[in-house]
């Protein structure tokens, strides 16, 4: 009884910490079970759309080359498939193909709409909810089912016209539904934008791309499915199994297996999720500084009463328990109500989602793993506190009786003279030098701070997508031009075109294959002049013809070190090569190798390979420009500028950099309310020593000078450690996010004066935080200050 | 008659707690003059620490006047105020309150540099002679903690004294020392005040009371009575005590 008597006491005194401390739990609580449910909910409504969507364990994509009949019979048969469907689908090989409205699809691909062998779930009209399977019929002729990432993209409604146009076609559609389809682009642009029409028009456009090859061409996908009995083997392996000795892989452009699909279709809200929970494990770690800080000034200020509570008979596990009680009651009321307040916000976002996932979400929240996260929390908080709390044995109640409040101050800090000018500068500095170890908390937490803001906004530019294509695609291009034949005149007629704007800098040949590494699949990049690769991590280039380089991130999933010999396999043979270096690159999620034209021959591959150019031109703003320009010109190219991907990657860079934002948003006010909180507690440790000087005369403008300058230096010291820690901690942080999308090393850019206006910003909020504290020297009575309150 | 430095004309100080007004101190007339020195004492609780805070301007005044050389100090701002404890006031507490992490030398400059006049040769020549009068020059350099509660009270003393204060506020100043402190303190008190030093001193030892040469009586917010005494004398001690204790007996203390 006597001790809820206490803790009621304490609730009562010391509001302020207690509801700072509260706040603060709530928003970290908020976040985490935010993120925590927007990743459970995309994961599963990926899962789901997959299970439903019936893309096969895994799916080819064939473009130009396909393979034959008798192949894929032979597939069929063979007894690790269980099922096989082939999915026609026709690509405009020209431009302005696909247009709703004024945006132009760059890749569109367009196939009859059929559930039964490939279900892309249409949404109903308000994009709620999902037409049920047996109700949902292919779009009337005239009328085209299309993704739904184009209702986001284009502002496109159902009633919207589509055209799709090439030099000798021109029809408009009427989009009549939006489905969803996991193909579609999303974090990494998979090459392909839906669009279903009737299986009449299909077969019009079918017809028209035999018409004029030069324009369209049918091509198609194709889903496997494993059998029961092989459901162990893993996706990748079941591809290598079922392609060796075939051309089935070989030609495939795009190899999507089950687990990639689920994986690319969340793997936005995974990064997303990763970043929320990563500031949020921050703000916890300068929550527990602020709590044990909390302690350690409630434990000094409240020395005597401790002494007459134990002279009065109370034992230290009483003391202890009053303290444990009210700061874990504070920390569990916090999580809990964030808790609480986060589901109906859950509920309330879910509906943006679709706009940024592409998925309907189901806006359940992740309540076990919210609640795991909180009681790991309350444990971390129990354990500190318990840690702190001995310090209650150590005070005897004589000492306590006798001395009062515990001295503040042991030293006399720095050997600086009190003179004029600057004597309040001078006195802020020996006050702060003399209990510097009393500040340690104050400064670590400043740094904690620090580097949550700093580490956050790195965060706002590290998929930007500039870097992305500059730094995490590989290669260094302006412009890649693929070609039937790079002998041929349609070089020299796209050559002069590019120098009709700019001049070409270098030109270097490139193609594509796909290779397995020890029986690992991956992708290849065929250079002939490894100048091209602009991301090498380790190592060196591959010169020799016995040199391959891979990426870091395939290396180290399968421990292969720089010096390794690796055995490459391609259509039918196999050769050991030198792993000389690593590099890394967004392609194919970062399993990709790169080797010389000329080391690949060693496979006895045919010399027809080589038939893209990458090129770099003088002015590369030109790209985009040169690119659109090409594909009226020379249509049958298939051109590519680094500004265009650029542009393609916008969409993700706005949501990273705005869910950054956000986050850094969440840290700077975490700070404030920090930063209150310190001055506030400080303030009151010190209070005796402003009414010193206030009953001596200083006027209280220079009182709270002294106050405030001092946090000048806290937030100083804080700052520096605050960089170190960004230094040092950032890239492991990273290097934790990096695999995700398929890079190895997200290099932190942070330029000079971000952080230097992040420093002074710093510095004059906890000034100016420190001189509204300060604030209370006028308000209260000097013999209220000199008695310590 | 010396002239009046301080003159306060219907005093009141009021608290309110929970909605209940305490009123601490009731109408209080009282007069300061030049050379004085004048010992406020009274049971516990009868105003007599508001009282001298009031009058220093340390805390604001419910109702009345407090004038200083004719100005009105309640009625001042909070700068104004300041310049006033920092020129013309010095005070002295029971619990001493000097800076614990500065020396004794940096604790006495300190209101000394914190005026606009002077230079800080100036101030520190001035701290160094106080230092000397106050034989702390060994301790001048130590932190509060490292010296005797004598030595600190001191310090505190000289603190207050390095601007040339018109009045000295002292509040108990020998309620945290021994004996043989507090006789030092006071001494010290009385050789300032025979210098021409005015001093205010709320006290409840009688032996203190003594050093005065007025000694006011509060009660329950009010003055209840007044002793005038002839200049101390350590000669005449004996019969200033009988005077004063029979004074003090006739108001029932």
């Amino acid at each position: 009884m006597a001790i809820w008597k206490l803790i009621k006491a304490q609730f009562k005194h010391k509001k302020a910490v207690y509801i700072s401390l509260f706040l603060l739990t709530l928003l970290i609580s908020f976040i985490l079970t935010f993120a925590f449910s927007m990743s459970k909910n995309i994961s599963e409504a990926a899962e789901e759309a997959y299970q439903a969507g019936k893309y096969g364990d895994v799916c080819f994509f064939y473009i130009m080359d396909t393979p034959s009949e008798e192949e894929l019979e032979k597939l069929a048969e063979r007894e690790e498939v269980r099922d096989l469907r082939k999915i026609p689908v026709v690509f405009p090989l020209a431009t302005n193909a696909g247009i709703i409205s004024d945006y132009k699809i760059a890749t569109p691909w367009f196939q009859a709409y059929n559930p039964d062998i490939f279900n892309a779930r249409l949404l109903r009209d308000d994009m709620k909810s999902y037409v049920p399977k047996e109700d949902a019929s292919a779009p009337s002729d005239g009328e085209v089912y299309v993704a739904n990432l184009f209702h986001f993209m284009t502002g496109a409604e159902i009633g919207d016209s589509f055209h799709i146009t090439s030099t000798n076609f021109n029809k408009e559609y009427r989009i009549s539904g939006f489905v969803e389809d996991l193909r579609q682009v999303n974090a990494v642009n998979m090459g392909g934008n839906s669009v279903f029409l009737s299986a009449n028009d299909y077969e019009d456009l079918a017809m028209l791309a035999q018409e004029f090859p030069a324009e369209f061409c049918e091509s198609f996908f194709l889903s496997v499915d494993k059998a029961p009995e092989f459901s162990d083997l893993s996706d990748d392996d079941f591809v290598n199994v079922i392609s060796r000795g075939t051309d089935i892989k070989d030609m495939a452009r795009i190899i999507l297996t089950g687990e990639q699909v689920i994986y690319f279709s969340s793997i936005m809200s995974q990064i997303i999720a990763m970043i929320i929970i990563f500031v949020a494990l921050l703000m916890f770690i300068a929550n527990l500084l602020i709590l044990n800080f909390n302690i350690n000034s409630s434990l000094e200020a409240e020395y005597k009463n401790i002494g007459v509570l134990k002279a009065c008979g109370l034992q230290k596990g009483h003391i202890q328990r009053v303290y444990l009680l009210s700061f874990l009651l504070t920390i569990g009321l916090g999580f809990g109500l964030g808790l609480l307040i986060a589901s109906p916000v859950v509920v309330v976002s879910t509906p943006l989602l679709l706009g940024i996932f592409n998925l309907l979400v189901s806006g359940q929240t992740a309540w076990l793993l919210s609640s795991g996260a909180g009681l790991v929390i309350l444990v971390i908080a129990l354990l500190m506190m318990l840690v702190q709390l001995r310090k209650v044995t150590k005070i005897k109640p004589r000492e306590a009786l006798n001395e009062g409040q515990q001295s503040v101050y042991f030293s006399q800090g720095i050997d600086l003279q009190l003179k004029k000018p600057f004597l309040h500068a001078r006195l802020s500095v020996k006050q702060f030098t003399a209990s510097l170890h009393q500040y340690l908390s104050a400064v670590l937490l400043i740094a904690v701070l620090f580097f949550l803001v700093l580490y956050t906004y790195s965060l706002t530019n590290i998929l930007e997508s500039e870097r992305m294509v500059q730094e995490f695609y590989g290669l260094d291009f302006d412009i890649a031009v693929r070609y039937e034949d790079t002998d041929s005149e349609t070089k020299e007629k796209t050559e002069a075109v590019i120098e009709e704007y700019t001049p070409i800098l270098s030109r270097e040949y490139m193609e594509y294959a796909d290779i397995e590494v020890n029986k690992n699949s991956l992708g290849l990049f065929i250079a002939d002049n490894t100048k091209v690769l602009s991301s090498l991590l380790e190592g060196k280039k591959p010169e020799f013809d016995n040199e391959i380089i891979l990426t870091k991130l395939f290396a180290q999933m399968h421990n292969i070190q720089i010096g390794d010999m690796v055995e490459v396999y391609s259509k039918g043979k196999t050769e050991d090569y030198l792993v000389s270096g690593f590099f890394q690159s967004l392609n194919r999620a970062g399993m990709m190798a790169l080797m010389k034209d000329s080391a690949f021959r060693r496979l006895d591959v045919e010399d027809d390979q080589s038939n893209e150019i990458l090129y770099k031109i003088e002015d590369p703003s030109y790209g985009e420009e040169i690119a659109e320009k090409l594909f009226q010109e020379v249509p049958e190219l298939y051109v590519i500028s680094s500004e265009g991907i650029q542009k393609s990657m916008t969409g993700v860079d706005a949501i990273f950099a705005g869910i950054s934002w956000l986050m850094l948003g969440i840290a700077l006010l975490f700070v404030i309310i920090n930063g209150i909180m310190v001055s506030v507690k400080i303030f009151y440790r010190e209070a005796a020593d402003f009414g010193i000087f206030k009953a001596i005369g200083i006027r209280n403008s220079a009182n709270r000078l002294i106050f405030s300058c001092r946090f000048l230096f806290v937030a100083f010291a804080g700052i520096l450690i605050g960089y170190v820690l960004q230094l040092v901690l950032a890239p492991q942080l990273n290097n934790l996010l990096a695999p995700m999308v398929g890079v190895s090393t997200f290099v932190v850019k942070i330029e000079w004066f971000i952080i230097i206006i992040f420093a002074l910003l710093f510095l004059i909020a906890f000034f100016l935080i420190a001189w509204a504290v300060s604030g209370r020297i006028k308000r209260l009575e000097i013999r209220n200050l000199v008695n310590a309150i | 008659m010396s002239k009046a430095i301080l003159d306060c004309k219907d005093l009141s100080k009021s608290y309110a707690h929970e909605g209940i007004q305490n009123h601490v101190l009731k109408h209080i007339d009282l007069e300061i003059r030049q050379g004085e020195f004048t010992v406020i004492m009274g049971p516990s609780g009868s105003g007599k620490s508001t009282l001298l805070y009031c009058i220093s301007g340390m805390e604001s005044c419910s109702g009345g006047s407090v004038y200083l050389h004719g100005d009105d100090i309640t009625k001042f701002n909070e700068n104004r105020l300041s310049d006033i404890r920092l020129q013309n006031f010095g005070f002295v507490f029971q619990q001493i309150h000097l800076v614990s992490n500065l020396s004794l030398l940096e604790n006495i400059v300190i209101p000394g540099l914190s005026r606009k006049s002077g230079s800080n040769k100036e101030v520190y020549a001035k701290a160094d002679s106080l230092l000397q009068t106050f034989l702390l020059e060994e301790a001048k350099n130590r932190l509060p903690s490292q010296v005797s509660g004598g030595e600190q009270q001191r310090a505190a003393i000289a603190r207050a004294l390095i601007n040339q204060p018109d009045i000295i506020f002292a509040d108990e100043p020998t309620g945290a020392l021994n004996q043989n402190n507090s006789t030092i303190v006071l001494d010290l008190f009385t050789r300032l005040n025979q210098e021409g030093q005015t001093i205010v001193m709320v006290t409840h030892d009688r032996r203190a009371a003594l050093r005065g040469g007025r000694i006011i009586y509060l009660l329950d917010g009010r003055i209840h009575g007044e002793l005038t005494l002839a200049p101390y004398d350590e000669d005449m001690l004996k019969s200033r005590e009988t005077q004063v204790n029979a004074w003090l007996e006739s108001l029932s203390w």
